[in-house]
């Protein structure tokens, strides 16, 4: 190898692009139209994700109505021994038993 | 798509309102003018092909790199601050589509797909041009090596011009140019 590195950086330095008018058209152009592609397809990717997303929110809005409304269907008495009680304050011989903690009957 | 070729003699023949003209491309590109980007490209389009192919020694990923350099200059002008620096970004960018190339390269070379493809040279040594040689000697090295040796050595960018295209400190680019060097120097001795 009789070059010197000096002269090979030389002859590389003098290497000049292939690069004319056409090509530099050719590539803008190309360059252009990925550009709008990938912005198209980006916008489609954007769009199909939120209808999906959508959808799902829904989906599931809908199924928790539903179950909120068996939900509400099953919260009546379902026991025929089952008695409502009506909330009326405490009378003073239940209020004394609750004090005694012997549930009325009176034990020492 | 029409493209108005910039040249020196378009505008006047000083440098001054050749900057200008190019800061005021910038800014219309920068604000999304389709027609100022296309000027500023045919301003710097052919400077970038030359970096990217005085780093990969041959054209054959030239239009890609400079295709992808320009589409990811037409969203990221925007953080480009100086029309000045516009120049220098671009060759950042390039650079980064560059060694993604090469990386891609070298493994298709690792796994046997690619044999004797990362270098200009002839497969008659007659016709080899003396570049060839370094680019032979520069296909062995890895992209971090390669690319700081050539627009240092080749591009005669200077050591932070070099840093800051390679995206690397200054002493961890000087330390790459030097090894690269070294690694040539070693392949070209006889």
């Amino acid at each position: 190898m009789s070059n010197s590195l000096d002269e090979l950086l030389a002859a590389a330095r003098d290497r000049q692009a292939p690069w004319d008018a056409a090509r530099s058209e050719r590539v803008l152009s190309q360059a252009l139209t990925t550009r709008a592609t990938r912005a198209r397809s980006k916008a489609t990717r954007y769009t199909v994700a939120t209808a999906c997303g959508a959808v799902l929110v829904l989906g599931f809005g809908i199924a928790n109505g539903a179950n909120g409304g068996r939900a509400q269907e099953t919260s009546e008495p379902v026991s025929a021994t089952h008695v409502s009680v009506d909330s009326q304050p405490p009378s003073a011989s239940e209020l004394a038993a609750l004090a005694r903690n012997d549930g009325g009957y009176g034990r020492d | 798509m029409t493209i108005i070729a910039y040249s020196p003699a378009m505008a006047a023949p000083t440098s001054e309102s050749r900057d200008g003209l190019l800061t005021a491309l910038f800014m219309r590109a920068r604000s999304g003018d389709k027609q100022a980007f296309s000027e500023l490209y045919a301003a710097h389009a052919r400077y970038v092909a030359g970096v990217v192919y005085r780093i990969l020694g041959n054209d054959g990923d030239l239009d890609d790199i400079v295709q992808e350099t320009f589409i990811d200059a037409l969203s990221g002008i925007g953080s480009v601050e100086e029309p000045r620096a516009l120049r220098a970004w671009l060759v950042t960018v390039a650079v980064r589509r560059t060694r993604r190339v090469i990386g891609k390269r070298r493994r298709r070379a690792f796994f046997g797909l690619l044999l004797r493809d990362q270098s200009a040279t002839s497969s008659d040594p007659r016709d080899s041009e003396p570049a060839d040689f370094l680019y032979d000697a520069m296909a062995k090295l890895p992209a971090d090596l390669r690319i700081p040796f050539t627009l240092h050595r080749v591009e005669h960018l200077s050591l932070p011009e070099t840093a800051a295209a390679c995206e690397v400190s200054l002493a961890t680019v000087k330390r790459r140019i030097a090894e690269a060097e070294e690694r040539i120097t070693r392949r070209l001795a006889p």
